[in-house]
Order: C-alpha cells, then structure tokens, then sequence
C-alpha cells in the first residue's frame, strides 16, 4: 500500500506531494496541500462544494482519483486572485452583489464562473443556470450568484473593449 | 391536459428571541492603539450576516467609518457570553448589546478628544470619517489614530465599553395566561404563483411576492438575501424536500444529495420583495431581526396556490406531483 | 481499503488487470463515490484513462463512441446534445463517460436508454476474443467495453425526452428515447427505450406494435403509452413511486414524439 508521488501544475506552478491509493484530489488539496477553498460537502458528487478547474473544466474533485490525473492543471479559489491580492472580475462581483451567506457554495461557483466566462464572455441567463446546475445553494436561493455571473461577464467585457 | 395557473397566500408574525431562564447577550468593545474598535463576542455568523450588522451598530454609534469596525467571534471559551445564535436572536439582542458597549466606548473616546483638544466633551461631534471635532470649528479636531495613540501612550486610558442586553424571563400570569414572552414580532406575507400540470401533477412556483415589516433593515442587502434565500428553502420545503418520502415508511429515505431533492438555479421563481420598517422600541435602531421566518409564509402560500390552481388541497409535504394526481383523481372520482 | 490504482496503457494490459479482480473505473463519478463512502469491494482500482478508449468517430453514417469518451465531448454530437445535457452537471459530465453508464441502475445511465433505442452494439473486450452484444448483456469477468457503435438517425426520427423532479441534474422517472420512421406520416418503425421504469433501461415492444401502420398523433400514441405498462418493471425510490412512473408513462411517451 505504498504512497504514490503525484506531481500536478497547481494554480500555474509545480506541486509535488504523496498519495495514498484511491485517495481523492478533493482530499489532496485539503489534506495535503493546505488548499482549503474547496469543500468536502458530500463526497458523492452531488455538492459541487468540491468543484475545481482540471485542465480548465470544471470537475467533482472528490471524484477525481488524484494519481490518475498525474501532469494535470489544476486550478482552485486559492489561485484565482491576482498576485497581490487584488480579487478578479467574479469575485469583486460576488462580493458587489452579496451573492455568499455561508460562503460554503461559494469556492464551487467562482470556479464554475471563472471556466464558463473564459469559454464563453456573454453568456445567457440559461447558460449560467445550466453552468451551476451542479452547485447546490443552501442559503440565497441562486439569483444573486446569477446575477453576480452575468455582472461579472459584462465587468470583463467592459476591461476588454478598453 | 392542461397547465393550471393559480396563486394562494400565506403570513406570518413572527417573534425574536425565546424566553427559557431570560435571553442575554453581551458584547464587549476596546480600541487598539491605531484606532481599530474590536467587537468581542460568543456570537456565531453562520453566513447570515451578523458581523455585519453588529459592525455597523458599532460604527454608527461611535461614530466612525464602518471600515474601523472588526468584529471578532472567536471563542465561546473566552468571549462575553452569548446565548447563542438561534430564535431569530441575534440582531436584536447582540445588536443592542454592542449598542451599549459602543456607547460607553464612545463616551471615553470624548473624553480622550476633549483632553487633547482642550475643549469640553459636551463640544465635540464626531464626522463619521473617522475625525472628532469641535461643532462649530471643524479645524479644531483629531483623528482617531493619533486619538487612541494619545489615549494609550499619553493618557494611560483604554478606549473600551461593556454591554449586555438580557430580556428577562417571563412567567405567565396564572389566572389569565398573559405573558410576554419576546420583545417585539415581525410580519410578513408571500403571494406565491403556480402552474399546476394535470397530467403529470408537477406544480412549478412562477412567482413569489414577499413583503416583510422587520422593524429597521439595518443592512437593505443581507435583508433582501435573507428573503429570497428563505422563499427558496420555504419553497424547498413545500415541494421537494423529504426524509421520509413514503412515510410513514422509512425506505427509500435519500442517501445523497441528488436523492434529498432540493431545486436547482433552473427551478427558482421570480421575486419582489418589499420591505417595510415599523421600528420596535426594544430593538438596535429599531431593528426586530429576520431570521428563520422567512421560509415560513411561502409553504402555505403555495399550498393555497395549488388549491387556487387545481382544486386540491394538500396538508402534508411535500406537495409532490403524485399527491396532485391523486388528489386530482379524488375530485374528479378517478 | 484500495491498495493500488493501476492505469494501464493498453487495452490488453487492463484486460489483464481486470481478470485479476481488478475494479474497472472509467470517468470514477461511480467508483470514486463508492471509493469514498468505503463501499467498493476490490482492493485495487484499474483506471482506464491512458488506455486509449476515448473518442468519437463518424464515418458515413456510423458513429463510433470510444468507451472512455466523457459525455462533454458526446455532446458534440448534435442530435444528441439535448439528451445528453440532462446527465447530471457539467462538473459530472467533464469526468463521466459512455462505458461507465452502462452499468449504472436505473433510474440513472440514461445514455443507455438511447443506446438501446439507437440499436447500438457494444464491444467487449477480454482475455478471450473480441465480440460484440447488445445494450444490457452482462459481462463475463475480465471483459471490458471498448466502445459503442450506432447508425445516426435521420432527421427527424430521433425523439428524447426525460421527465425529472426538478428541471436539471436529476434521474430519470421516465425518459423515452426513440428512433420512428414515417412514411406519409404514417409510422413505418418504431425503436423505443424506456428509463426510469425498470431496474435496466427497456424497449417498449407493446407500444412499438400499436403504432407500426398509425397516425403519429396523440390518439396512437396515449394508445401506446398504455400498452407499454405490459413492459416495464416499475420501482419506487427516493424520486418517485412504481405507481406515479406507471402512471404518468403515456403521457410523456407522447410529449417526448409530438414535443
């Protein structure tokens, strides 16, 4: 039952670090990597809590067996923030709209946001809708995260034309 | 086959806080050397805002940006006791007793103005960008830094306040049951709108309307969230969600999450809400607190809705599409 | 408790691992789920993602849908687009894949539903030789589903619908997957599956018979709903009960041909 080690590009630089057989990414990140954004809401993949970007798609991290995924890009909350701390055009929008309570749902959305608007710059209502259909809510009820996706598509549309 | 529209409504007065042994809360407030005010408290923010509005209790009492403000929950184990965040509690009863700890906070605070500016305390104003001044004489004035730097290091004063809000236990008289048992109730009606399918019983919210009367909205936003986040799980409730979906059998009980139905972003309705503020005298600003109420209304009023709709009148939930067949058959002695 | 995820670069060399009890897992939305809630059996999980199993192929009008392929890129197959968007999430379907759903119990894997009502045949691979079989036959221990295969419909034949609890992300109660030809509106074939209703997805044979030589209107097709209760082994669960799917059948057999 030996360890494997797993080598991953995790939020745009090298990580390296050991696995015990089966163990999940989701549990990797949280467990081994200190990256805490993700959450283990469900580990059955009906959440979302635990969404993350793997080779920018958005994916059940709990579900992702981690030495399967060897050489992958792996994107979380923790990296999706500017070097400095400035917070890009989904967070500031969430924020903006009080679009989190708990904040539990929270790390899922952004990263289902940030892959949606990065494919996709004018998504529609449905699109979004569709896009989150994953990420369960237990507290706003969804408008204010739609709302908080389409403001933020029309904020990085508005820095592109400029 | 047909989609049936029909609308129903429902309200509910709801009250704050619970009586048991009394319901106190305490707070205490103290000012760093940089002009930094920590809100110390037991207190819990779930996600439902309470940092928020307890920040901004305290900078509006003290006068100060609300950006001056930290709350700080850390530790039950060594924070002023608090009874708990529940019964719809919190803002009323934390938000009254960091009111008073600001309040004596703020007293000090003067006092620490009035020595440096060599004016009387009863001269000051503060400017809510973080100066105290003399009414008057603007010019005359101090920032809240270089405040508390002289309060600390020149004065040998803490910048600091204390407070409690505790309604007292409340017994019922004997004779006639009377009691007063919360400190103030808020109010609220949803109007909810459905289509009800005839042949497959699937009932879809179109609309709902709320309107609450909470006193004061100290935060309009979180407010607004906590309606709709609360017509959501009400919705929820009334439609979708069961432990025991054969009760009272226990099989086939949801093992997960795409087993415990809850309605996705696809299933949400269109919301107005509407806030009304009648403040209550016992609460921080006026404020009664909006809590667990609000996923209460919108169960019956779809339930009335469905009856609006359809003729069926359900009393147990969730109002599945296979309670609306059958009851749809029993009408029509199918 | 897995003492080792094995991720074998050809077919032959997890078809090997497989016959040695390995536990076969494709996209890992079902094992994975097993993984964590410590209810998989097998000590040693084959993963067959290097093993070269993904990918779409049309030539003339013969698909091609590699086992490993994920229903995102399935999805790229326009026909099957709408189907294929009501299989749980996105974030689900970036990892699930075509071979995975095969084996999943109803009232999921509703890809096999249109599998079945496609015609599609599915190849297994295993110790012994290649050999190919329909949507729903077991395999022996050690084979392993390399692909699927299928004619596409022409336009205007290929009818899906699934009837669920909430609008996204939720199983079947009933879905209907069907391929009917007309000819002068007359209905001269007929392939139906159904989903939701029986323990594995089912064709609809009673009501492939009522309407081979009718109308494709509502009348032939409440006929054939009814008649298609003769084939199907209703359950209740935690979505619906055996008598809601019984009843409510008919009526989303026909909303699913007449829209």
């Amino acid at each position: 039952m030996a360890s494997t080690v797993v080598s991953l590009r995790l939020n745009g630089r090298p990580a390296e670090f050991l696995a015990r057989p089966g163990t999940s990414l989701l549990s990797s990140l949280r467990d081994s990597l200190g990256l805490m954004a993700a959450k283990r809401g469900c580990a059955q993949g009906g959440c979302g809590t635990c969404t993350v970007l793997l080779d920018g798609r958005p994916v059940m991290s709990c579900l992702v067996a981690v030495e399967t995924i060897e050489g992958a890009s792996v994107r979380t909350l923790e990296g999706v923030a500017a070097d400095d701390g400035r917070l890009d055009a989904v967070q500031s929008a969430f924020l903006d709209g009080f679009a989190t309570q708990c904040g539990f749902c929270t790390a899922g959305m952004i990263m289902v946001a940030e892959s949606l608007l990065a494919g996709n710059p004018d998504p529609s209502r449905d699109e979004v809708v569709e896009a989150i259909s994953g990420n369960v809510c237990r507290c706003t009820g969804y408008a204010s995260i739609i709302a908080a996706i389409l403001d933020a598509a029309r904020r990085k549309r508005e820095v592109d034309v400029v | 086959m047909a989609i049936r529209r029909g609308r129903g409504y429902a309200a509910v007065n709801y009250p704050t806080g619970m009586n048991l042994g009394g319901d106190p809360s305490q707070a205490l407030i103290h000012a760093t050397t940089t002009g930094t005010f920590v809100v110390s408290l037991s207190s819990v923010d779930l996600g439902q805002g309470l940092k928020t509005v307890v920040a901004q209790c305290a900078a509006e009492v003290l006068g100060l940006p609300y950006g001056n403000i930290l709350v700080d929950t850390a530790d039950t184990d060594t924070g002023p006791h608090c009874m708990g965040t529940f019964a719809s509690r919190g803002t009323h009863r934390v938000g009254n007793a960091v009111i008073m700890a600001a309040t004596e906070a703020r007293e000090v605070m003067l006092a620490v103005a009035a020595d440096e500016l060599e004016v009387d305390a009863g001269d000051l104003e503060t400017d809510g960008s973080g100066f105290v001044q003399v009414k008057g004489a603007e010019q005359k004035r101090i920032h809240i830094t270089d405040l508390a730097l002289a309060a600390h290091f020149k004065q040998g004063r803490t910048i600091s306040g204390r407070g409690i809000f505790l309604k007292e236990k409340n017994d019922p008289v004997p004779e006639t049951g009377e009691m007063d048992p919360d400190s103030c109730q808020a109010h609220a009606c949803t109007v909810a709108v459905v289509d009800v399918d005839d042949e497959t019983g699937v009932v879809e919210v179109v609309t709902m309307y709320n309107a609450y009367e909470i006193g004061r909205a100290l935060n309009p936003a979180t407010v607004a969230q906590q309606v709709e986040g609360g017509a959501w799980m009400g919705m929820s409730h009334a439609l979708f969600e069961a432990t025991e979906p054969y009760y009272p059998a226990r099989s086939h009980g949801p093992a997960d999450f795409s087993e415990y139905l809850m309605p996705t972003a696809a299933d949400i309705p269109e919301q107005h809400s509407a806030i009304l503020e009648r403040p209550a005298e016992s609460g921080p600003f006026g404020a009664k607190g909006i809590g667990e109420m609000t996923a209460n209304a919108p169960i019956p009023a779809i339930a009335n809705a469905i009856y609006d709709a359809c003729g069926v009148r359900l009393t147990a939930m969730p109002f599945t599409p296979e309670r609306v067949l059958r009851g749809l058959d029993a009408l029509t002695g199918g | 408790m897995i003492t080792a995820v094995r991720i074998p670069g050809s077919l032959a060399s997890a078809a090997e691992y497989a016959a040695a009890g390995g536990w076969i897992m494709a996209g890992g939305t079902v094992v994975m789920a097993q993984v964590n809630n410590g209810s998989v059996d097998a000590s040693e999980l084959i993963s067959l993602r290097a093993a070269g199993l993904s990918g779409i192929r049309v030539a003339d009008d013969m698909v091609h849908i590699g086992a490993t392929t994920t229903f995102r890129e399935v999805a790229e197959l326009e026909f099957l687009a709408d189907a294929v968007r009501t299989i749980a999430s996105p974030s689900i379907r970036n990892l699930a894949t075509v071979g995975g759903n095969l084996f999943v119990p109803q009232p999921y894997g509703d890809f096999a539903v249109c599998l079945l009502a496609l015609d599609a045949t599915v190849h297994i691979a295993g110790s012994g030789e290649n050999r190919a079989a329909k949507v729903g036959e077991p395999l022996a221990r050690g084979e392993i589903v390399t692909g699927v295969s299928f004619a596409r419909p022409a336009a205007g034949t290929w009818f899906y619908r699934k009837a669920m609890r909430r609008k996204l992300n939720s199983a079947a109660i009933v879905a209907v997957a069907a391929v009917v030809h007309t000819e002068g509106g007359v209905v001269s074939s007929a392939r139906i599956a159904l989903g939701g209703v029986a323990p594995r997805p089912v064709r609809a044979v009673s009501a492939e018979r009522v309407l081979v030589g009718r109308w494709l209107d509502a009348a032939a097709l409440d006929e054939a709903g009814a008649a298609a209760r003769a084939d199907i082994e209703p359950f209740d669960d935690a979505y619906a009960s055996a008598w809601y799917r019984t009843r409510v059948l008919p009526v989303h057999l026909r909303r699913a041909v007449l829209r």
